[in-house]
Formats: structure tokens, C-alpha cells, sequence
């Protein structure tokens, strides 16, 4: 049985995300915050297994609790929970030391995994997520001067194909159409100084743009 | 009276005409005399100068002359006698004293053979004995057709001289050989007694005398007779002519002498004046005569007659040709000077008339423009009375000028005026000669006062003693009535301009305030319009948003709950999950137009960099964003950057075409720059910008304390720089 803190600030939705939770086998919401503050306490005094955390709360806000939470109790996993899509949100909830990042827009069908992944020791990232992160990595690497010209898009853009990804599969993954994706591709090859998709993917693992 | 004026001036111009042609026909007169004089002296120095070196000429010539006579004559003299001595000897020889005292054949021939002898060697022209009754026996021409012998000479004077023992030389025409010739004589003794007893004779020509020493062709020399027949002369045509005329006794007596044939001896024409210095010929020439005896031949003579004129034409011509032009140079010289210094004179006189002429129009113009001239001008003389008035003057004074013209100038005045002036003004005034806008009043005939200012100045004689003034008075009762008016009005002028400005500053202060009221107003508008939008967005993110995320998870509990349900609920949670989705969307959309949560969760730079992702996504626009790490900043001023970068952004894409967008967030030590570059197709600055809201740009930069810079170039992109000084930065 995983024992979970949930906290967040809308009783409605906490109401909510502990049916999600408590209508799969295996985890029990042995508490519940209002607010950051009562969520660390709760956190120290019952020692979930895995501590649920809404990212916006009146006072101590959710990037704040974990980043205690890393400090007073770091063997308890943290889930951000959040209402926004934003990937700064994901890279600061991750930078503070969390293992997981849900919205609630989609807890319904990802809590309950994410819940399980990060209590067995993993992260629960979205793709998007994780994406972002890389990307946050790759830009904050002061050395890539070349990284510095390129747009967030058109790093998405290069990674799917240095990854080997149609031009299909790209404007289905980022929701835009065929020709635009050729477009990017296009001011790629000329930002870069390079000719095709295989000189692309060459780049892009020189430059450690994509892992293997 | 423009008319009058022309006339006058003509005619005084008229006048300045005749008077300077008749000055100058004068002054022409006088010079021409002058010159006349001057060309005389000239002459007559000249004319003396000639004379004088004319006289030592002549003189000088005619010393020369008396001394070519002397040595004339003493060469005829020498010449004549150069036979004396030879006739002694032949005399003396045996042969003729015998051929006296023996007559024979033997005897002549011995003779003949040595007359023939001393002929030949003397180169005489003839020589001859005869006896002593005068026949000839003997002669050299014996042979010749004119042969002497048997011809009686006893006639001859120098056979007579001889014959009582005294030789003699003698001048005379050949009675046989028509020649004429020098005579010499000489008794011949008998050989063995002294007795006489016949005369031997040597005849020379004169031909050679006449062609040696009579050779000069200038003058005429003559070798006269005591009778006055010129025997030798150096022009043929004078031969034998009498040197002047002779009665007929004395022709008769030569002729008797048969000295010089039997004539008849025509008179040469040489007469002497009355006055006896000169001699005239036949036609009136001039000759000057010397005359000088020759020795051994009493009153024989040597006469010299020489042409004045030709003389003097010798004398003088290189006297002319030396002097003249020098003469004649300096007469024109003189001439010219004389001519040069008369065009001096007219000129300078001429101008001189005018300037006179010029200074009495002036002055009658002056006297014209003193009376005419309206303008009131007085004159006082050295006791303060009035000696001349404008006809201005009297006009505005009412007075007659003869109740005004020779009455103190003090009359005319204010009590006031009148005591300032003999005390104090008058004194100074013929002191100094001058005085400027001195404020006087005078009293009118009609008792009216009248204020004025008086200027003048003296009038100096010759030792700069001021004898008179001239003054103008200048009526200033309007101007000072209208002063004092002016003054007042100034005043009032002035009170009003200071309460105007006071009541401007005091506007002006109340702009100022009302400015930064109307600032502050701004700066809270934007503050609450911000606070509202984030409460509204709150209000939709929390609010709205949880409720829907709640329903949501329900819509799907439904949804699994129904899902082995025949009917068609779980189709119906399905639906209004994705309903619920898009909502949800649409909410979470509103709520980030309306302002970003993660402005205020996160900060300037993740809101920055979510706008610039978004707008990428949204655009297809390559949109770059760069930052440095940042502190955390005031909300306002965050506030402000992001609208400000969110415009710049929208432009770009909206406006400007852009393919290339780049966002900057940048540290440096004063504090943050925002700078937004495009590479789209830029604006003039010309170009209305309102609709791009820069405008508003600007006032969100100004109204949060920072300055923002926009350059762009037709084509050749934008950019937005947005400038921040952060207090307490470093």
C-alpha cells in the first residue's frame, strides 16, 4: 500500500484527485493540505511514501515545499501537481528536487501511474516535459554559441529529425502543419551551415543535442 | 517752388559760367603777356648772345684776315724785290759795259749770249739792254716776234731812275709784249770809266705771283696803284678796273704814263659809304676794306674787300646750326611751360570760383532752409538778444518778427526758464559753445506755454570766440503730455504684467501638479488595470479552472463508472470530458492573455521566455530569446518590461513581416536592458507609429522610470531597446 500527502488548496479538486487515487489498489491518501505550510508539516509528522503537491498555493507555495521537503526529508518523492502547461513550471519543480510533474488536466489517467513510478524510484515526466528539460540543459550550456540563434522550436524541430522522425510525425507531435515543419527544417540547414537530414543528425550528436 | 528752385539754379550756374570764362580771359591775357615777355627775354638773349659771339667772331676773322694781309704783303714784298740783286749783277758783267762803249756785231752777240744766259737760268721773261738814250741794242726776245730791240723805253720811269744812277723796280703793262710784268733797272758802266752809259733791264711776269699769292677766292684781294688801277687782283674781271673813280685829269696823266696801256680803265663800281667805314659795290653789297703799302713800291697797296654778308653767313652758320636749335628748344620749352602752367592756373582757378560759387549758393540755400525750414530756429548774439528768427519760429510764437529781433531771448521765457538760463545755461553755453536738449518753456504771444528742448551750438570767429548761436527748439508739450501718459499706462502695464505673472506661475504650478497627478493617475491606472487583469485571471485559473478540473475528473469517473453500460452515458462523460477540455483551454488561454501566472510565480525571465515560446508556437516565426540571470525584481517594473517585450514582439509579427525575432534580457551595471530585434521590414520614423503602440511602449517605459529607444530603417529591420536603471544595483 503507498501511502500518499496530498496537498492543494482547491478542496474540490483534492476531493477529486483523491478518488482518482484511492479508486486504484494500492495507494491510500493518509493525508491532505490546504496549503504549503500544513503540506510540510503533514509531510515531516506522517512520513508519506509519496507526497502529491499542487505547484500554486496561498503562502508557502508547492516549488517551496519541495524544495524542503529535498532538504528535511529527501526520501520522500514528490509529485507536482499543476494547473499549468508552461514548461518553466516543469523545470523549476524538477530543478527544486521533484520526481514527477502532472497536470491536472490529465491526473485523472496519468496520477495514479506517476504515483507508482516515482514511489518505485523513477521519474514521471512527460514527454513535453522531459523534452523541455533537455532542452533547458542544452540551452544553459553557455558553450554552444550556435544554441544561442536557434529557437526553442527549431531545437525541438532538429531533435526529432536527428532522431529520425518524419516530417508527419513531427507536425502530429507539436500540432503544426507538414509544411511548416519544412519550413523550420530549412532555416535549420541554413543557420547551421548544413546540407541534409544525415549531416542534421550528426550535429545533433556532436553536439549532444539528443541521447542514445 | 521745385521750379523756382531749378530756375535759380540755373541761372546762378549761369552766372558761375560767365564769371569763370571772363576770369579765365583774363588770366589767358595776362599769361599770353607772360609768355610774350618770356619768349622776348628769351630772344633777346639770344639775339644778344649771337651778337656778341658775332663781334668776337668778326673781330677774331678780321685779326685773321690783317694778318693774312701783313703776310700778303710781305711776300709780294719779298717777291718783288727778288730781282733787285740779280739786275746788280747782270749789270756788272763786262760784256754789256762793252757792247755800250764798242757797238759791233761781236759785241751784241757776247751780250745777247748772256742776257740769253740769265733769262734762261732766272726764268725771267725777259732781259734787255739799252742805251743811253733809251733804244734797245740788245734783249733776249731778240728773236720773237715782239722783239725789244730798236724799241725806245726811254719813257719809262725805271730807265729814267737808272739812267741817273739810281736802280729801280717798276710795275707796268708790256708796251710791246702786252703783259704785265715787274721792272728792274740798273746802270750799266763803261768798262773802263765810270760813266754811265746805258740801263739794263730784267722783266718778270706776275702771272705766278697772281696765281700763288693771290689764290684766295673768298675775299677780293687787289694790288692797287697809287692811282687807284688795280693791277693784280685775284677775280680777272677786276684787272685794270679803277678801284674808285678818277677825273680825267688823272685818267689823262696815266694814260700819258703809259704805265698801264692806253685804257680805258673801267671803274670796278666800289664806292665808299657816307659814313666812310664801309664800301658798297654796284649792287649795294657791303664789303669791309683793309688796305696796307707795300714796302719799296710807295703807295702802292694791298686792298682786301671782304662781303659782310658772306662773312657773317660763315661766321654764323655754325653759330645757327650750334646755338639755334638750342635757342629754339629752350623758346619752346619755355613755351610749353608757360602753356602748362597757365591750364594749372585756369584750372585752379576755375575750381577755386566754384567752390566760391558752391559756398554762396550753400550759404543762400542755408538762409533759404533756416527761414523756410520748419523748424524753430533762433539765433542770439553775445547779450542774449535775437538777431534772426525762422519764419517757424515767429509762426508758432504769434509774434511779428520785428516785435521779436533785437529783444533778449529770455523774454520769450517762463520765469523758471529765464532764471535757469542766466544762471546757469547761458553762462555754460558761451563757455563751451554747446548745448543739447535743454528743457525750457516758452511763453506764447497768446500767453499759452509751451514746453521745448533746446539745442545749439556757437557760431565762432576767427579767434574762437563764439559770437552767435544757432538754435533749434523743438516743441515738446504733446510729447511730454504724452510721456507723462506713457508712464502711467507703463505703470499699469507693469502692475498688470506682474499679476499676470503671478498668476501664471500659480497656473503653472498647478499644471505641474495636475501633470504628475495625471502621472501618478497613469501609472495607478496601469497598476489596478494590471491588478485587475491578474485578479481576473486569478479569479479564471483558480477559480474556474479547479471547479472544471474537478468536473473533469468526475466527467471521467463517469465515464469509466458507465462504461460497460448499455446505454449511451459513457459517450455522453466522454463528450463532456473533452468539453471540459477546451474549457479548460480556452480558460487557461484567457487567464494567460490577461496576465501570465508565471510572471508572478516565476518571474520576469520564464515569463519572457514562456511569451516568446508561445508567440513561436503561435507564428511559425523563428522567435530566439536570451537572458542573463537575473535578481528578482520590483512587480511594476516587471510588469512594465513584459508588456513593453510582449508589444515589441506582437509588432514584429503582426506589423512587421519579421522571419526572425530576438529577444534580450540583459544585466549590465546601471541595470536590465530588454532589447527586441526584428529582421522585418522596419518603418521611417516619419511614419505613423500610433497603431504599432509605440506610443505606448513609451509611456510604460517613462511612467516606470526607464527609457526606451527605437531604431528602424525601411527595410532593414527594428529594434526596440528598453532601458532600466535598477536602484541599489551593482
Amino acid at each position: 500500500m503507498i501511502t500518499v500527502l496530498l496537498a492543494d488548496d482547491h478542496s474540490i479538486v483534492r476531493e477529486g484527485l483523491r478518488r482518482v487515487l484511492e479508486d486504484s489498489s494500492g495507494i491510500k491518501v493518509i493525508a491532505e493540505a490546504p496549503d504549503g505550510e500544513t503540506a510540510f508539516d503533514l509531510a515531516i509528522k506522517k512520513q508519506p511514501d509519496v507526497a502529491v503537491i499542487d505547484i500554486s498555493m496561498p503562502g508557502m507555495d508547492g516549488l517551496e515545499v519541495v524544495a524542503r521537503m529535498t532538504t528535511y526529508c529527501p526520501k520522500i518523492p514528490v509529485l507536482i501537481l499543476t494547473m499549468h502547461e508552461e514548461e518553466q513550471y516543469v523545470i523549476r519543480a524538477i530543478e527544486a528536487g521533484a520526481k514527477g510533474y502532472v497536470t491536472k488536466q490529465s491526473a485523472p489517467e496519468q496520477l495514479v501511474a506517476a504515483v507508482k513510478k516515482i514511489h518505485s524510484g523513477g521519474r514521471y515526466l512527460t514527454e513535453k516535459a522531459s523534452e523541455a528539460l533537455a532542452l533547458r540543459y542544452i540551452r544553459g550550456d553557455k558553450n554552444r554559441d550556435v544554441m544561442e540563434s536557434l529557437s526553442m522550436r527549431e531545437l525541438q524541430v532538429l531533435r526529432k529529425l536527428a532522431c529520425g522522425s518524419t516530417n508527419r510525425e513531427i507536425a502530429i507531435t507539436y500540432n503544426i502543419s507538414v509544411k511548416t515543419v519544412d519550413t523550420y527544417r530549412a532555416r535549420l540547414l541554413k543557420k547551421l551551415n548544413l546540407r541534409n537530414n544525415a549531416e542534421l543528425s550528426r550535429y545533433a550528436i556532436q553536439n549532444r543535442l539528443v541521447e542514445f | 517752388m521745385s521750379h523756382l528752385n531749378q530756375y535759380l539754379k540755373y541761372s546762378q550756374l549761369k552766372k558761375i559760367g560767365i564769371s569763370v570764362y571772363k576770369q579765365r580771359m583774363r588770366l589767358r591775357l595776362i599769361i599770353l603777356i607772360l609768355a610774350i615777355f618770356a619768349f622776348l627775354a628769351v630772344s633777346t638773349g639770344g639775339w644778344l648772345y649771337y651778337y656778341s659771339f658775332q663781334k668776337a667772331a668778326f673781330q677774331s676773322a678780321e685779326n685773321q684776315a690783317f694778318a693774312q694781309q701783313k703776310l700778303l704783303t710781305d711776300q709780294l714784298a719779298t717777291y718783288l724785290s727778288e730781282h733787285i740783286k740779280s739786275v746788280r749783277a747782270l749789270s756788272r758783267i763786262r760784256e754789256l759795259g762793252t757792247v755800250l762803249a764798242d757797238t759791233n756785231l761781236e759785241t751784241i752777240y757776247k751780250a745777247n749770249q748772256i742776257l740769253d744766259i740769265f733769262t734762261h737760268s732766272l726764268e725771267l721773261d725777259v732781259s734787255y739792254l739799252m742805251d743811253k738814250a733809251g733804244t734797245t741794242i740788245c734783249s733776249s726776245n731778240r728773236n720773237q716776234s715782239d722783239s725789244f730791240v730798236g724799241n725806245d723805253f726811254s719813257f719809262r720811269p725805271y730807265f729814267k731812275s737808272a739812267i741817273q744812277e739810281q736802280p729801280g723796280s717798276y710795275l707796268a703793262l708790256g708796251v710791246t709784249s702786252r703783259k704785265r710784268g715787274v721792272y728792274y733797272s740798273h746802270p750799266v758802266y763803261h768798262p773802263e770809266i765810270q760813266e754811265i752809259i746805258g740801263v739794263v733791264v730784267i722783266k718778270t711776269s706776275i702771272e705766278f705771283l697772281e696765281t700763288t699769292l693771290f689764290s684766295n677766292p673768298e675775299h677780293l684781294l687787289f694790288f692797287v696803284s697809287p692811282d687807284g688801277i688795280i693791277f693784280i687782283s685775284n677775280h680777272p674781271r677786276y684787272r685794270f678796273n679803277l678801284l674808285w673813280p678818277l677825273d680825267d685829269d688823272t685818267k689823262d696823266r696815266i694814260v700819258n704814263s703809259r704805265q698801264f696801256g692806253n685804257g680805258p680803265w673801267e671803274w670796278s663800281g666800289f664806292r665808299r659809304t657816307d659814313t666812310g667805314d664801309r664800301i658798297v659795290d654796284q649792287n649795294h653789297q657791303e664789303y669791309l676794306f683793309t688796305s696796307l703799302p707795300v714796302p719799296d713800291y710807295p703807295l702802292w697797296q694791298v686792298v682786301s674787300l671782304k662781303n659782310e654778308k658772306m662773312l657773317k653767313k660763315q661766321l654764323s652758320a655754325p653759330f645757327i646750326k650750334g646755338i639755334g636749335p638750342g635757342v629754339i628748344f629752350i623758346s619752346i620749352l619755355a613755351g610749353i611751360l608757360v602753356f602748362f602752367l597757365y591750364q594749372q592756373a585756369a584750372k585752379e582757378i576755375s575750381q577755386r570760383k566754384a567752390a566760391e560759387e558752391k559756398l554762396r549758393i550753400s550759404e543762400e540755400r542755408y538762409r533759404h532752409i533756416y527761414h523756410k525750414t520748419p523748424i524753430m530756429l533762433h539765433s542770439i548774439d553775445t547779450n542774449g538778444k535775437i538777431i534772426r528768427v525762422s519764419d517757424h519760429w515767429v509762426d508758432v510764437m504769434g509774434y511779428d518778427r520785428n516785435e521779436v529781433i533785437g529783444r533778449h531771448l529770455t523774454k520769450f521765457f517762463t520765469q523758471d526758464s529765464r532764471k535757469r538760463a542766466l544762471s546757469e545755461i547761458f553762462p555754460r553755453f558761451f563757455t563751451t559753445g554747446f548745448c543739447k536738449d535743454v528743457p525750457y518753456a516758452y511763453v506764447k504771444k497768446n500767453g499759452d506755454s509751451m514746453d521745448i528742448l533746446l539745442s545749439c551750438y556757437g557760431v565762432r570767429d576767427e579767434t574762437g570766440r563764439v559770437v552767435r548761436s544757432l538754435a533749434v527748439s523743438v516743441d515738446v508739450t504733446e510729447k511730454n503730455r504724452t510721456q507723462n501718459a506713457l508712464e502711467i499706462a507703463k505703470e499699469k502695464l507693469a502692475r498688470y504684467s506682474h499679476d499676470l505673472e503671478q498668476q501664471v506661475s500659480r497656473r503653472t504650478a498647478q499644471l505641474e501638479k495636475t501633470q504628475a497627478n495625471l502621472k501618478n493617475l497613469s501609472k495607478n491606472i496601469i497598476a489596478s488595470q494590471e491588478r485587475e487583469k491578474e485578479q481576473v485571471a486569478r479569479e479564471l485559473h483558480d477559480h474556474l479552472g479547479q471547479v472544471l478540473t474537478a468536473l473533469r475528473i468526475d466527467v471521467l469517473w463517469l465515464k469509466k463508472h458507465f462504461a460497460s453500460s448499455p446505454d449511451q452515458a459513457a459517450d455522453r462523460a466522454e463528450k463532456m470530458s473533452l468539453l471540459i477540455d477546451k474549457t479548460i483551454q480556452d480558460v487557461r488561454d484567457m487567464a494567460y492573455r490577461l496576465r501570465p501566472r508565471v510572471l508572478d510565480d516565476l518571474g520576469l525571465s520564464d515569463a519572457l521566455e514562456s511569451l516568446v515560446s508561445d508567440f513561436e508556437k503561435r507564428s511559425n516565426v523563428s522567435c530566439v530569446f536570451r537572458r542573463d540571470v537575473i535578481p528578482k525584481i520590483d512587480k511594476t517594473l516587471a510588469t512594465a518590461l513584459y508588456r513593453i517585450g510582449q508589444e515589441a514582439v506582437t509588432n514584429a509579427i503582426r506589423h512587421a513581416e519579421a522571419t526572425t525575432i530576438v529577444v534580450e534580457l540583459r544585466t549590465n551595471a546601471h541595470g536590465l536592458i530588454l532589447t527586441v530585434t526584428d529582421n522585418g521590414v522596419g518603418f521611417t520614423p516619419d511614419q505613423n507609429r500610433n497603431g504599432f503602440g509605440l506610443e505606448g511602449m513609451m509611456e510604460r517605459a517613462s511612467l516606470a522610470g526607464g527609457s526606451l529607444d527605437i531604431t528602424s530603417q525601411k527595410g532593414g529591420g527594428t529594434r526596440i531597446t528598453c532601458k532600466f536603471t535598477v536602484e541599489g544595483w551593482s
